[in-house]
C-alpha cells in the first residue's frame, strides 16, 4: 500500500514537472493548441495508469517524449485528421525575431521539427534523441543537418543563425 | 542572439493550460484487476508443465536420455572389464563409423556391448531433428528489414552524416561516408527501419528487434496470422513494447506494412487510451480505416486497394 502511495506521489510530481515539456513537444508536432492539449492529456493518462517502475527522472522524461511522439503520429494517421486537418496557427510573440524563428521551425517536416526541438530546447544528445525516436544516430545527425540547412535558407535576414 | 537562445526564448513562453494539468492530476488511477496477474502466472506454470511432459514423452528423446533398465541391470552384475567394454562399445556407436575399440572383452560383455550398440543406433536414428527456429517469414522479415534499413540511409538527399554536428557549413557537399550503426540497447526494445524503395547501400547490416510483432501480439491477444494477407509480404517497420513487473504489457506500438509491389497497406497497432469509433474513408486514391479492437487502436492506410478489401482486412483481425 505504502509502495503504491509513493508511486502515486512520484507520478504526480513527474506530471507537474514534465507537463510543459510534453505540451511544448506536442505543440511543436501538432501546430494546434487544442490538439496539443489532447495529446498531452492522452500521454499523461497513460503515464499515470501504467504499472511500471521507472529507474530515474531521466527515464521518465525519455518515456514521456517517446510516447508523445507516437501519440502525435496516431493523430496524423487518424482518418478524421487526414480528411480535415485543423488550421495551423502561428504562435504570436512580442519580439518579431523570436516569432519568425519559432514559426519557421513549426513549418519544418515533422521529423526535423522533433529533432530540432529535442536538440536545441531539451538539450538532449544525439544518442538520447535516437533512442527516444527509435532511429539510428546517423539518421538523427542527417536530419539535424538538413533542418539547419532549411532554416538557414528560410530565415535569411532574420535571427542571427549561429548554431 | 543565436538560434538556440532565440528558440529557447520562444519555447520558455509556452505553458500548458493549468486547468488541464489539474484535471489530469485529479483523474483517479484505473484499478487493475488483481486476478489477472494470478491467472497469468498460473497459465505460465501450466504451459511450462505441458511443455515438459510433451518433451519427456517424445519418442527418441526417452530412449536417448533415459537409462535402459536391462542394460543397466546387466552391467551391474558383470565384471568390471565388461562394464568398461559396454561404455567403450557405446562410445564407438556414437563416434565415426569404422573406429576401433581397444579393450578386453568377456563373452558376456560382448553380448552387452552389442545390446548397447543396438540401443544407440535406433536412438540416434529416432532423435527428432532440430526444427529450424527461424521460419521463412522471419527470414523474409530480416531480409526486408535489411533492405529498408539500407533505404533509411539512402532516402533522397538524406545521406547519413557521421561527422561533428557542430561542424556543418551550408554549402558543404563533402559528406562523410555512410556508416551503419547498431541501435543502442535500452529497456524498451525497438526495431527501426523505414518503408521505401529497395536497397541501394550494401554497407548496412540487417537487424532484428528484441521483440517481434508476433511476441507483442501474443501478449495483447491478437493473432499474428490474422494480420497477414496471401500474396503480400509483411514487413515489421517498428516495434515498441514495455512490460510491467508482473509480465503484463503496459505499452506497445507496432508499425507494419503489407505490400505486393502494387498494393500497399500501412498498419499501426497501439494501445488504446480512448476507444475509436469505426471509421472508413477514401481520399487521394487511398483508403483510410481506423477502429479499436480489444483495447488496441488500429490505423490502416492503403493504396491501390478497394474500400471493401481494406474493410475486410481490418474486420478479419482477430
Amino acid at each position: 500500500m505504502q509502495k503504491t502511495a509513493s508511486k502515486d506521489v512520484f507520478k504526480h510530481e513527474m506530471t507537474e514537472k514534465y507537463f510543459d515539456t510534453v505540451y511544448r513537444l506536442a505543440l511543436n508536432q501538432m501546430k494546434d493548441k487544442e490538439l496539443a492539449e489532447d495529446v498531452t492529456q492522452d500521454v499523461f493518462l497513460k503515464f499515470i495508469n501504467i504499472d511500471k517502475d521507472f529507474e530515474s527522472e531521466e527515464h521518465v522524461k525519455a518515456w514521456l517524449i517517446r510516447v508523445t511522439v507516437n501519440a502525435c503520429k496516431n493523430v496524423f494517421n487518424a482518418s478524421w485528421y487526414k480528411k480535415s486537418a485543423p488550421l495551423e496557427e502561428d504562435i504570436p510573440y512580442e519580439e518579431k525575431e523570436v516569432s519568425d524563428l519559432y514559426n519557421h521551425v513549426l513549418k519544418l517536416p515533422k521529423k526535423y521539427k522533433a529533432v530540432i526541438h529535442l536538440f536545441y530546447y531539451e538539450d538532449m544528445s544525439i544518442t538520447s534523441i535516437a533512442e527516444c525516436l527509435g532511429e539510428k544516430e546517423s539518421t538523427i545527425k542527417s536530419q539535424l543537418k538538413r533542418a539547419r540547412e532549411i532554416l538557414k535558407k528560410t530565415l535569411k535576414g532574420g535571427c542571427d543563425l549561429e548554431f | 542572439m543565436n538560434f538556440k537562445e532565440c528558440y529557447k526564448k520562444a519555447n520558455d513562453e509556452i505553458k500548458g493550460d493549468r486547468a488541464l494539468l489539474e484535471n489530469i492530476l485529479n483523474t483517479p488511477q484505473k484499478e487493475k484487476a488483481k486476478i489477472i496477474p494470478i491467472v497469468y502466472k498460473a497459465a505460465s506454470v501450466a504451459a511450462a508443465f505441458v511443455l515438459i511432459v510433451t518433451i519427456a514423452l517424445m519418442p527418441g528423446i526417452k530412449e536417448k536420455f533415459i537409462v535402459d533398465e536391462e542394460v543397466h541391470a546387466e552391467t551391474e552384475t558383470e565384471e568390471v572389464t565388461a562394464e568398461e567394454s559396454i561404455e567403450l562399445a557405446y562410445d564407438t556407436a556414437e563416434a565415426e563409423k569404422g573406429a576401433a575399440v581397444f579393450s578386453v572383452r568377456t563373452v558376456e560383455g560382448e553380448r552387452a556391448a552389442e545390446n548397447a550398440k543396438e540401443k544407440a543406433e535406433p536412438a540416434e536414428a529416432s532423435v527428432v531433428p532440430e526444427v529450424a527456429v527461424i521460419n521463412e517469414t522471419d527470414s523474409d522479415i530480416v531480409a526486408y528489414s535489411a533492405e529498408y534499413d539500407e533505404t533509411e540511409v539512402a532516402v533522397a538527399s538524406e545521406e547519413a552524416y557521421d561527422g561533428d554536428v557542430n561542424d556543418i557549413a551550408l554549402t558543404s557537399e563533402a559528406e562523410a561516408p555512410v556508416v551503419a550503426e547498431e541501435a543502442p540497447k535500452t529497456e524498451i526494445a525497438a526495431s527501426g527501419g523505414g518503408g521505401g524503395a529497395p536497397a541501394v547501400m550494401k554497407s548496412a547490416k540487417p537487424k532484428k528487434s528484441s521483440y517481434t510483432a508476433r511476441d507483442v501480439l501474443a501478449h495483447i491477444g491478437i493473432d499474428y496470422e490474422s494480420l497477414t494477407l496471401e500474396g503480400m509480404a509483411l514487413t515489421e517497420n517498428s516495434i515498441l513494447a514495455e512490460f510491467a513487473e508482473d509480465g503484463t504489457i503496459s505499452y506497445y506500438y507496432i508499425d507494419i506494412t503489407l505490400s505486393d509491389g502494387d498494393k500497399h497497406m500501412s498498419i499501426i497497432l497501439t494501445d488504446s487510451a480512448t476507444p475509436l469509433a469505426y471509421d472508413v474513408s477514401e481520399a487521394e486514391g487511398g483508403v483510410i480505416v481506423s477502429k479499436t479492437y480489444k483495447s488496441t487502436d488500429v490505423f490502416i492506410t492503403a493504396q491501390n486497394m478497394t474500400k471493401d478489401e481494406v474493410e475486410n482486412y481490418i474486420n478479419s483481425i482477430s
